[in-house]
């Protein structure tokens, strides 16, 4: 039997995909060595239009655009600047009402792009690009530690992580934000609250990651500045020790990137926004040759789940629990719910805990 | 092969989580159920191809069975060779795989923009954006985001930024508004001139058919333009039937056949695949018809959920994708309240404990309740979800006063969904749908227990007769027969009286039901919930009495009536808990009520002590 998969990795070759919002300009070659703030590509997007009616201001519901028509689309227009006009007896001019330019003419009309967007896309990790994705973005890839996680806010940030707290189930203390905490990313334990959060907002702290987030936290008003990642869920959830041990040993005091997203909840609003998943990673500097086979997200292994595999808990009280698997009974067993299922045997810290199939995940 | 012919069927159903398969066959000339198999469906990571699951599932068939279905390529053998080799005919239905994203544009809301959303409903389609020239669109979005009256660029900038498959455009009756039509044609032509042609999304014409040429001449260039007949050509009359042929086609081809696997899998069938949700609208419909009985049907998924009803002539179905209970669970917490599923609860929990709890199972949609508390929070998501999904369509029957008297008073409530045909106990099945569905006077209750009922509708398309005689036979579980009176009274005051008598010129009665003295009237006190054991097969004479402001649906309070019911495996269910419910404000003794009904139904509340 297969299950499916979550990355938790201290030490695998990394992929990662980078992809523009919309259609600009790539500024890297493939091959390239590229640093986790390195703007890699860039787009400019409109923010804002005026519908400009052409045919009404020169009183010809049926105008002909081509006889009219003064500027072409891709025209730079200025503020009052003539952009069609209907000669003859009764000459009129339709003029722009502010500086834009002209992004598309209709039958009878005009629409003038007012503002710009520039869009700038970060390479998020170190290392080489691999492939371009033309007009888009690149695939980089490089090795380190990858961490999948659960929910989060705020968007991407890098920065150097700190621990602030002993284990996994601490509550990160606002006394510990000082100014020794600018621009790191702190590693809290169980959750954070919104005191904390402005704290660190202040503190000018880039990120924070905890095991759970409350869901209050992500409609602040206003919006906090810090990104925050929760590798195990909402709630009040502590982190997992084996999570909690890759950063607390492994990246300790490494720059580390993370991405504090909820693709589940960015999906529902009917406005087009990216899915990547929340995640931590963290690359050298430094080129190494990866013998270890490529890991990318939405990559999972195909392997039977055998005892000693690694799984991951996502429900109930030992939600975000990571354990092996001790073994896997041939017969359904029923649950205090009630239901009749499949289940495995999980040991975590010496207790051994019936799950069922259903309720894990493979931690690659 | 033609339907002399077809003798056994193999059917599949591929769902979001789960994938099942059926083996019909005639025995003793009648078709039966003769095995079922089910497992999880494989359309994702890790494995990335849905014939997996189909072809374990007919795996699980084949060994109960000691058949040989499946050829070594895994496809089914058919025709049938022999007695133990293959099938005549396979047939497979599908509500994997994500919904269509729609934008509406429209001009007013309560008119074609009504009409349009209507007709949408009908297939997987999550409502995104609904633009109007009038107010907002609540009502019909779901909480989806609403832009009416706005200006030109507002609109401009929704479509652009908008995530979206396909954008319907409707307005005007045929002969009617001309002017608006033409001008919102034209913000869409704005729209999507400055969107990438990668991004462009397929736009649906079906509005006034006067100004088709001018609409066509505005949005043609797109090059994903397509039109059909108006969706409302006049006031009075909707026109579904071109939109939903439209949508269904759309939501195959950029939906179900990019899963992985799911190309190779409809090559194994001659037969069309069918949408779970039409498959489901065909059995009710037949269950209404035929049987002469005014049916609701609910389908509880976890992507969407299906509410199907037929009274008399008139059937409406109406599929939610945002209403699923795991894949679509984060919608369906966009679009209802916390404090409504909060409601169901019988213990403490705060509403933000229950947010961050349905949040952490929207992002595992696939895991299973463990203790006691995960499902009754599974059932109050279950009852919200079919709600939501029942509010709207009695909304629907409410503009036509005759049927719309009828909205509840069904004969028969149909129940089909993973969550609710795998309950522990069947009394839970009862209670989920004596809350959501309401159902008031006398109504028998079925459960999906074969998971058959979303196969019925593609098995009728190859042989009716199979269908049928499965329905009767094999796919249902008769939880049993209710008695709801309509109102509501003083607590513990008497809401009516029953009078049950065996009827024993048929059947044996059973010892349960022996045990029971009915010979004695009943007091039934309102608010409560009793139940009276009457097993499957045995039939009973009830004579009820309501009291003066209880109505059993025979056209006034107060007025008596003497029925024939038939039990099940719950028995008599006597719900004067009056219509529509009402629960209490209070926690403590809303809690006292819900764990009393419970335990009125044989559910014993045994808190596990869980913290959430």
């Amino acid at each position: 039997m297969q299950l499916p998969g979550i990355i938790i990795n201290s030490d695998r070759k990394i992929v990662i995909t980078r992809r523009l919002p919309a259609s600009g300009e790539v500024l890297v070659k493939r091959g390239q060595q590229v640093e986790a703030l390195d703007v890699i590509a860039r787009t400019e997007q409109p923010s804002r239009y005026r519908v400009i009616d052409v045919a009404r201001q020169l009183a010809r519901p049926n105008i002909d655009m081509d006889r009219v028509m003064l500027k072409a689309e891709g025209d730079t227009v200025k503020a009052n600047e003539a952009i069609a006009i209907r000669g003859g007896f009764l000459r009129r001019i339709v003029r722009a009402p502010v500086e834009g330019h002209i992004a598309a003419i209709g039958s009878g009309w005009v629409l003038l792009e007012t503002e710009r967007t520039t869009v700038e896309l970060q390479a998020f990790i170190n290392g080489t690009v691999t492939r371009i994705i033309p007009e888009r973005g690149a695939i980089i890839e490089s090795s380190g530690a990858m961490i999948q996680a659960a929910c989060g806010f705020g968007g991407e940030a890098y920065g150097s992580l700190k621990r602030l707290v002993d284990r996994p189930s601490d509550l990160l203390p606002p006394e510990t934000i000082g100014e020794n905490v600018k621009n790191t990313i702190l590693l809290g334990g169980r959750t954070v609250d919104e005191e904390t959060l402005r704290l660190a907002e202040e503190a000018q702290v880039r990120g924070i990651i905890v095991g759970s987030i409350d869901a209050s936290l992500l409609n602040l008003d206003p919006p906090v500045r810090v990104r925050v990642v929760a590798t195990e869920g909402f709630g009040d959830l502590p982190m997992s020790p084996y999570t909690f041990g890759i950063l607390a040993t492994t990246l300790g005091g490494k720059e580390i990137a993370i991405r504090g997203v909820t693709p589940i909840l960015s999906s529902t609003t009917g406005k087009r926004t990216p899915t990547d998943p929340p995640i931590i990673v963290s690359t050298s500097r430094r080129r190494r040759s990866g013998r270890t086979a490529a890991l990318s997200l939405g990559d999972t292994s195909r392997e039977e789940i055998r005892p000693g595999h690694r799984v991951r808990i996502l429900r109930g009280e030992l939600l975000g629990a990571s354990g092996v698997v001790d073994s896997i009974p041939s017969e359904p067993q029923r649950l205090e719910a009630g239901l009749l299922v499949p289940i495995a045997k999980i040991k975590i810290d010496n207790v051994v805990y019936d799950i069922p199939w259903a309720n894990l995940e493979q931690v690659n | 092969m033609t339907e002399a012919t077809i003798n056994s069927i193999l059917a599949v159903e591929c769902g979001t989580v789960s994938t099942s398969a059926a083996l019909i066959e005639m025995v003793d000339d009648e078709f039966r159920l003769t095995a079922t198999g089910e497992t999880g469906s494989t359309y994702d990571s890790p494995w990335q191809d849905i014939t997996i699951g189909v072809v374990a599932a007919v795996r699980q068939i084949e060994k109960a069975t000691n058949r040989i279905l499946l050829a070594p390529g895994g496809w089914p053998f058919t025709p049938q060779s022999n007695k133990r080799q293959g099938v005549d005919a396979f047939v497979i239905v599908s509500s994997a795989g994500k919904p269509l994203q729609m934008t509406l544009i429209g001009l007013m809301q309560d008119i074609s923009l009504a009409s349009a959303h209507r007709a949408a409903a009908t297939t997987y389609t999550a409502t995104g954006n609904v633009i109007s020239l009038d107010a907002a669109l609540d009502s019909l979005s779901g909480g989806a985001s609403t832009n009416g009256a706005h200006s030109a660029e507002t609109r401009i900038q929704t479509l652009q930024q908008g995530q979206h498959d396909v954008i319907l455009l409707v307005g005007g009756t045929d002969g009617g508004a001309e002017r608006p039509v033409i001008e919102m044609a034209n913000i869409l032509s704005m729209a999507m001139r400055v969107l990438p042609e990668a991004d462009r999304p397929v736009i649906i014409y079906a509005g006034n058919s006067h100004v088709r040429e001018q609409v066509s001449d505005i949005l043609d260039w797109t090059g994903t333009f397509k039109t059909v007949d108006n969706v409302c050509p006049v006031l009075d009359r909707e026109n579904p039937v071109p939109i939903q042929t439209e949508l269904e086609s759309l939501y195959f081809q950029q939906k179900m056949f990019p899963l992985p696997g799911f190309e190779k899998l409809s090559n194994w069938s001659r037969y069309s695949v069918l949408p779970a949700g039409k498959s489901f609208k065909k059995l009710i419909a037949y269950l209404g018809q035929h049987h002469n009985l005014n049916v609701i049907g609910v389908n509880l998924g976890s992507g969407s959920t299906v509410v199907s009803t037929q009274v008399g002539d008139q059937h409406s179905t109406l599929i939610r994708s945002d209403a699923g209970i795991g894949h679509s669970l984060a919608a369906l917490l966009r679009a209802v309240p916390i404090d409504k599923f909060h409601r169901w609860l019988p213990w403490s929990i705060t509403p933000a404990e229950l947010h961050n709890y349905l949040l952490n199972k929207s992002l595992h949609p696939t895991t299973l309740p463990v203790t006691y508390e995960d499902l009754m929070i599974e059932y109050a998501v279950a009852r919200e979800a079919i709600r939501l999904v029942r509010d709207q369509i009695q909304a629907r029957w409410s503009s036509q006063p005759a049927i719309g008297q009828q909205f509840g008073q069904w004969n028969l409530v149909v129940a089909a969904g993973r969550i609710l045909t795998r309950a522990p106990h069947p009394a839970h099945v009862a209670m989920v749908l004596l809350d959501a569905v309401e159902p008031w006077g006398i109504t028998s209750l079925a459960l999906d227990i074969s998971s058959t009922a979303n196969m019925l509708g593609a098995i009728a398309a190859v042989q009716p007769v199979a269908a049928v005689q499965l329905a009767i036979r094999d796919s249902f579980l008769n939880l049993g027969t209710v008695i709801a009176p309509k109102g509501h009274g003083i607590y513990g005051q008497t809401a009516l009286k029953i009078k049950v008598r065996l009827q024993n010129d048929e059947f044996d009665i059973s010892p349960e039901a022996e045990e029971n003295d009915f010979s004695e009237e009943i007091d039934i006190p309102y608010g409560s919930i009793k139940v009276l054991p009457l097993p499957s097969g045995q039939k009973a004479t009830v004579e009820m009495r309501p009291t003066r402001y209880f109505d059993i649906g025979l056209g006034q309070p107060g007025r008596g009536a003497v029925a024939d019911v038939e039990g099940g495996i719950l028995g008599i269910i006597i719900d004067a808990r009056g219509r529509p419910l009402r629960l209490p404000a209070r926690d403590e003794q809303r809690h006292e009520l819900l764990g009393q009904w419970l335990s009125n139904l044989d559910i014993t509340y045994a808190a596990s002590g869980n913290n959430y």
